[in-house]
């Protein structure tokens, strides 16, 4: 087992990693820039260092600052929670050239997955379900409106070098189709840096649903079940649920089996996400993440398991802590995303936290960074924290967690507490009929008011 | 670590300042660590807060498996180099003040230097990085020593 982890992240994820480090008698170093001198993880560990300024790409990003860090520290380990170097293939071959642990999975792993058509061919081979669609990159306009008749309109196009709900255009009929391409194409160079482009079928409404696979690296693997992320607004998932309500068990167990059984092929080591649209009883593959999520908590309150734990575990040489037999998802969990934003108008509210009083009792979890006093930096995302609450049927966790968000108090920052709570009060919420535009027509339709109020 | 003049709170009708009282305050809350101090005498009012500033101190990494220090003796050093004269550490790494440990420092306190001349080298994955004198002026203090592992921002030493 490690002696000393750095945590190269900043926020909520770096005071969860500190927090299972701490729990397993692992040292702490926290990392950070000049804007987060005075977060709550650096208060909390063991050595800190600062690496730079506000920037993330002189700061985060900075792959030498970080390599420095871990020299002078003498940290054995680093663990890129999510964003920034999580999924970036050749920090974690560099890391491994300065003979450090990367937490996370291997770097061939992370580079197939990370190229969304290798990573689809991927999933095929491995009898993982797909989206129909180009079996490449597509390579002229000819080709392009072949496939996309054989496959029916709308379809969509999506950059190979995007993932996240990134660089995707719909095409809804032929005559859209050169001109969908031609700027995917564009934005695609733009924001990755390479213009590949595939087609897939465009699904109407579909849910997002997702499986929490953890492997050993030596060829065993298993599954916790899926989460539910369908509400989603600009591809940004505010509200998760494992189970997702609209699954039953043998779905649960066949398409988890299916996932797992393809990591174990893989080899692959650590943890990773499998992501899938599910429309008409059916999954489609979209991609793969090969690091921890923001969402992970949904499955740790269902399965009582610290994924946080199990990442560091084998990222130490340790095997799988336990068998598939050994998972057992018990009761519902609800997570909901608290951002610094106006709750109607999404505007971004950085500043400082005058008062804060976060809800508790049984069955909610807060996994926060902030507190009276702390000021939410502007250089970074804008999460206050995530909400978690946990109960024996989706009924009861849908109560508590209406009785959380309405204790909760966050004063002096706007947040989109207030979207919670009418989302939990909302009767299609409550009777889990929602698909990934749910969201985004609900707040159309004035779900939330006027915006810009 | 920047602290501003004391802004103290005057009751309507206050008089005279009494600057000793708002001078002892001010060193008391810098010693002592404390982001504020009030003291109350009837209608006299007078509160000394440290703002925090943007940029906080930076905190001592440590090599030795203890807790770093990140009260007194931060806040102390870090005080001392506030000033505009200050050399901080554009990166992470080890200082050297000296090119090899047989040579002598290439820098001591009440050096004249010029701008550009050599002040120290940080170290970071067998890199040396020199780390030279933006200013001319003398070297009023050394704020780190030799084979102290640095962050980014660490005031390093004061040119004046």
């Amino acid at each position: 087992m490690f002696d000393k982890i750095l945590i190269a992240n900043r926020g909520e994820i770096a005071l969860r990693i500190l927090r299972a480090a701490k729990e397993l008698g692992i040292a702490t170093v926290a990392v950070h820039s000049t804007a987060d001198a005075d977060a709550m993880h650096v208060k909390l560990a063991d050595e800190s260092v600062c690496i730079g300024p506000p920037r993330a790409r002189d700061s985060y990003l900075n792959i030498p600052a970080l390599l420095a860090a871990c020299e002078i520290t003498g940290a054995e380990a680093l663990h890129p929670g999510y964003g920034f170097l999580a999924e970036n293939a050749r920090f974690a071959e560099i890391l491994a050239d300065h003979h450090l642990v990367f937490i996370g999975p291997k770097p061939e792993h992370i580079r197939l997955m990370g190229d969304k058509i290798a990573a689809k061919a991927t999933a095929v081979r491995l009898g993982i379900p797909c989206v129909p669609g180009s079996p490449g990159a597509i390579t002229g306009e000819k080709e392009a409106a072949a496939i996309a008749r054989q496959l029916g309109f709308p379809v969509l196009i999506k950059a190979a070098a995007g993932g996240g709900g990134r660089g995707m255009k719909i095409a809804r009929s032929e005559g859209d189709l050169a001109a969908a391409i031609a700027t995917a194409r564009i934005e695609a160079k733009a924001a990755f840096g390479d213009d590949s482009v595939y087609i897939e079928k465009f699904l109407e409404k579909p849910r997002h649903i997702e499986f929490q696979i953890l492997g050993d690296g030596h060829g065993k693997a298993i599954h916790f079940g899926e989460r539910d992320c369908s509400l989603q607004r600009r591809h940004q998932k505010l509200w998760e649920e494992s189970p997702s309500p609209a699954l039953n068990a043998s779905q649960r167990l066949e398409v988890g089996e299916i996932c797992a059984k393809a990591m174990r092929e893989l080899g692959y080591g650590g943890l990773g996400t499998i992501e899938f649209l599910y429309e008409g009883g059916k999954f489609y593959f979209i991609e793969m993440n090969t690091r921890i999520q923001v969402e992970h908590p949904v499955t740790e309150m269902v399965t009582g398991v610290d994924l946080v734990h199990e990442q560091i575990r084998i990222a130490a040489g340790s095997p799988l802590s336990l068998t598939q037999d050994q998972v057992a998802l018990q009761g519902h969990a609800i997570e909901c995303r608290i951002n610094a934003e106006n709750a109607a108008s999404f505007r971004p509210s950085p500043g400082k936290i005058a008062y804060y009083h976060p809800p508790g009792g049984l069955g909610v979890r807060l996994d926060s960074a902030v507190y009276a006093g702390y000021a939410i930096p502007p250089n970074y995302d804008s999460l206050v924290g995530k909400l978690i609450v946990h109960g024996r049927n989706r009924n009861e966790a849908l109560m508590r967690l209406r009785r959380a968000l309405d204790e909760f108090i966050v004063d002096g920052i706007d947040t989109t507490i207030p979207l919670f709570q009418t989302l939990v009060r909302n009767a299609d919420i409550q009777n889990g009929l929602y698909d990934i535009h749910w969201l985004e027509k609900f707040l159309a339709l004035g779900g939330m008011g006027t915006a810009g109020t | 670590m920047k602290y501003p003049e004391a802004k103290p709170e005057l009751a309507p009708d206050a008089a005279a300042i009494d600057m000793d009282l708002v001078t002892n305050l001010a060193q008391l809350v810098a010693r002592l660590g404390l982001s504020e101090i009030e003291i109350k005498k009837g209608d006299f009012k007078l509160r000394i807060a440290k703002q925090l500033a943007v940029s906080a101190p930076p905190v001592l990494p440590q090599v030795a498996p203890q807790p770093t220090a990140k009260g007194e003796a931060a806040n102390k050093e870090a005080a001392k180099a506030e000033d505009a004269g200050t050399v901080k550490s554009p990166m992470v790494g080890t200082v050297y003040l000296r090119a090899s440990p047989e040579l002598p420092p290439f820098v001591e306190t009440g050096a004249k230097v010029k701008s550009g001349d050599k002040l120290l080298l940080v170290e970071a994955m067998k890199t040396f990085n020199e780390i030279l004198a933006p200013r001319e002026g003398t070297v009023t203090s050394i704020l780190v020593e030799d084979g102290q592992p640095v962050e980014y921002g660490q005031p390093l030493l004061v040119i004046e």
